[in-house]
């Protein structure tokens, strides 16, 4: 009861600010631009448009990047759709059967299923956010210097859930950031580590970086591709779904934004597997399981409710604990960081109006992305076709002009450019960024709570196994830590034993 | 030549190597801590920069015991890239950055723009008409989205401020 006149408090402050909507419906509008490019990803968007929020008031900026990262959620599902090339990783699962759809001339019936479907999810994530965020933040009201070490380690635990094919290449890409993060001054002592005697370095410069490895990495991998931009030959039809559409698949629908929604809210766990995890309990729970994946429109829906049901799941646990789940987050984090503002339990305290503003802006951006969307794909669709002769330059100007804008000072761009080829060797290695970033953001709060703690408890170690939530904290991110590894080792067992079995089958 | 996967993979090895020893060294020099209960300054990045260079020393040896077992095969195995491409496009853009200071933000963007559409545009983008004026549409977009909407002071280069 409390949150829901909190959010209608939020509402009348927003609806005070015509600027602030308009904000919304510029990063809606430019979010489904990115992410129905294909090549560029969220994270991207989203760091692009980071550097811009800067001289933003608060509400602003962050509705500016919380519509890019919706729209560019949704956005990814243009070109799955329409050409089978997924803007966006969740979108693979969308291409499934959207893209049969459109081979059955049902283009139109397609998006406006994953355009209700993508609402519907979205809407329901962050209603969930809304009432679950300040539970959470009242019971990590009580977290002390121990318990916020251990809430970092699990949240550096999901590293290798978030490494993509290779454990190894995603610790060491965890680790790098952790030791990126010890640049500058000693969190405790105050003295400068890794710095060089450049004052420049006495923080780590951490929107540089993350421009460098998202932005900029992706531009110079453009520069090895090939320059032809897709062709759409499909006629499109009617966007806007039919009664009898709607009827089929409301139920998917919401389950599918249930389980979205639970994913998203676990770190790390993004919106591509939330997207294939819906698609399969659609097709589990289906009456026609042989129609998944030539044309069903109960895929397309689930996948999109599933994908967009992550979003505002995954800013629970930034907003409330200030663990970011993914990169996307993460550069959000960044954002409130930039701002003055500091994520976490005490934030519902000290800005509480501009929390529930917030949220009740987040469902603004749905509302905008809904109408935007049914009104404008036809355009967004045909905007896939900008080549990347000219992609490739934008994205450089903004990221050099972006990272110069945070510090007016050519170090910063410097730092850009160095992370850009890091981040474009990276790519090529098949080294996930999303660690290094996790790497950035938690490797500060666990140093200095660690020897907070360990300050508190007059140099002993016994915190780490005498309180409760402590010990909890790091017994599961043990488990995370191991559990994709231990999964790994169990199928190539099962897999030798099956090969030992049978011989022949290996022909 | 060409960068795949593993050669990419050893430089990523090599680098977190170095990285890593690099912070093991250098940690060393930093002061002690003032009391018995912290652990101090140098033992995170030690610890860090340990597992790091282990990692890459993980990465490097196994991108090259792959590369022995399956030889020249695995050659083709990811897109190869053309390294002077990315030479260029890394060279490219220091050189966009070095002449901002002397020419300011705006120009040097146009001429930037205006260089790397007309490249990667093949041998008859700089022909195309449009290759200049995309450029200066696009740079001065650019220039007015943070100058005028952002109010965020670009680089005017030293040339126009000896002018001014």
């Amino acid at each position: 009861m409390d949150s829901l006149l909190a959010l209608l408090d939020g509402a009348r402050n927003l609806l005070g600010q015509w600027d602030a909507m308009l904000m919304a419906v510029a990063g809606v509008a430019l979010g489904l631009v990115v992410g129905a490019l294909p090549g560029l990803s969220v994270a991207m968007g989203v760091a692009i448009m980071l550097p811009f929020t800067y001289g933003m008031e608060p509400l602003h900026g962050l509705l500016l990047l919380s519509g890019v990262f919706f729209g560019g959620v949704y956005g990814g599902s243009i070109t799955a759709i329409l050409l089978r090339i997924p803007g966006t990783p969740a979108a693979a699962a969308t291409a499934l059967d959207g893209y049969a759809m459109t081979r059955q001339g049902r283009a139109g019936q397609a998006l406006g299923v994953a355009t209700v479907s993508s609402f519907t999810g979205g809407v329901i994530s962050v209603l969930v956010l809304i009432f679950l965020a300040p539970l959470l933040a009242q019971f990590a009201l009580r977290f002390s210097a121990a318990e916020s070490f251990a809430l970092a380690v699990f949240g550096l635990s999901i590293i290798a859930s978030i490494s993509g094919g290779s454990v190894l290449k995603g610790l060491l890409s965890g680790f790098a950031g952790l030791l990126l993060a010890t640049v500058g001054m000693d969190p405790l002592l105050g003295l400068p580590r890794f710095t060089g005697g450049m004052s420049e370095l006495y923080s780590v410069p951490f929107i540089p970086i993350m421009i460098g490895l998202f932005a900029a990495a992706e531009a110079f991998k453009m520069l090895s591709e090939s320059s032809h931009a897709a062709e759409l030959k499909t006629a499109i039809g009617r966007i806007l779904p039919t009664r009898e559409t709607l009827r089929n698949i409301w139920g998917t629908v919401l389950r599918s934004s249930g389980i979205g929604t639970a994913i998203g809210i676990i770190p790390g766990a993004g919106a591509d597997i939330a997207a294939f995890v819906a698609y399969g309990e659609a097709k589990r729970f289906s009456k026609a399981p042989e129609t998944f994946g030539k044309g069903a429109m109960q895929g397309v829906a689930a996948a999109e409710a599933g994908a967009n049901g992550c979003t505002g799941g995954a800013m629970l646990p930034m907003l409330t604990l200030g663990i970011p789940g993914d990169a996307v987050t993460a550069i959000m984090l960044g954002a409130l960081t930039l701002q003055g503002i500091q994520p976490g339990p005490r934030l519902f305290q000290e800005n509480g109006e501009l929390v529930f503003s917030l949220f009740a802006g987040l469902l603004l951006c749905y509302v905008i992305l809904l109408v935007m969307a049914l009104c404008s794909l036809r355009y967004v669709a045909r905007m896939v076709q900008v080549p990347k002769s000219i992609l490739m330059p934008l994205i450089m100007v903004l990221s050099v002009a972006g990272a110069y804008a945070i510090g007016n000072s050519m170090f910063d761009v410097g730092i850009m450019l160095v992370a850009g080829v890091i981040g474009f060797l990276m790519i090529k290695a098949g080294v996930p960024a999303s660690p290094m970033v996790l790497g950035l953001v938690l490797g500060p709060m666990a140093e200095s709570n660690f020897r907070r703690a360990l300050t508190l408890s007059e140099g002993s170690y016994d915190f780490l196994y005498t309180r409760p939530i402590t010990a909890t904290l790091l017994a599961a991110a043990l488990i995370t830590m191991f559990a994709p590894a231990l999964s790994a080792y169990r199928k190539r067992r099962r897999a030798n034993r099956g090969v030992a079995t049978h011989p022949g089958a290996q022909t | 030549m060409v960068l795949n996967e593993k050669k990419a993979s050893g430089l990523i090895g090599l680098m977190a190597i170095v990285s890593g020893i690099a912070a093991i060294i250098t940690a060393r020099d930093f002061p002690p801590s003032l009391t018995d209960t912290d652990v101090g300054p140098s033992i995170f990045p030690t610890a860090y920069g340990a597992i790091l260079a282990l990692l890459g020393l993980v990465l490097f040896a196994s991108g090259s015991r792959r590369a022995s077992k399956r030889g020249a095969a695995d050659e083709g195995s990811t897109p190869p890239l053309d390294i002077a491409k990315f030479v260029f496009g890394v060279v490219g853009v220091a050189a966009y950055l070095w002449i901002i200071d002397y020419a300011g933000f705006a120009i040097s963007t146009i001429i930037y723009l205006w260089l790397m559409i007309g490249l990667m545009r093949g041998a008859a983008g700089f022909r195309q008409i449009s290759t200049p004026v995309l450029a200066i549409l696009i740079g001065l977009a650019v220039y007015a989205a943070f100058v005028m909407l952002l109010q965020v002071p670009l680089p005017t280069g030293l040339w126009l401020d000896s002018a001014a």
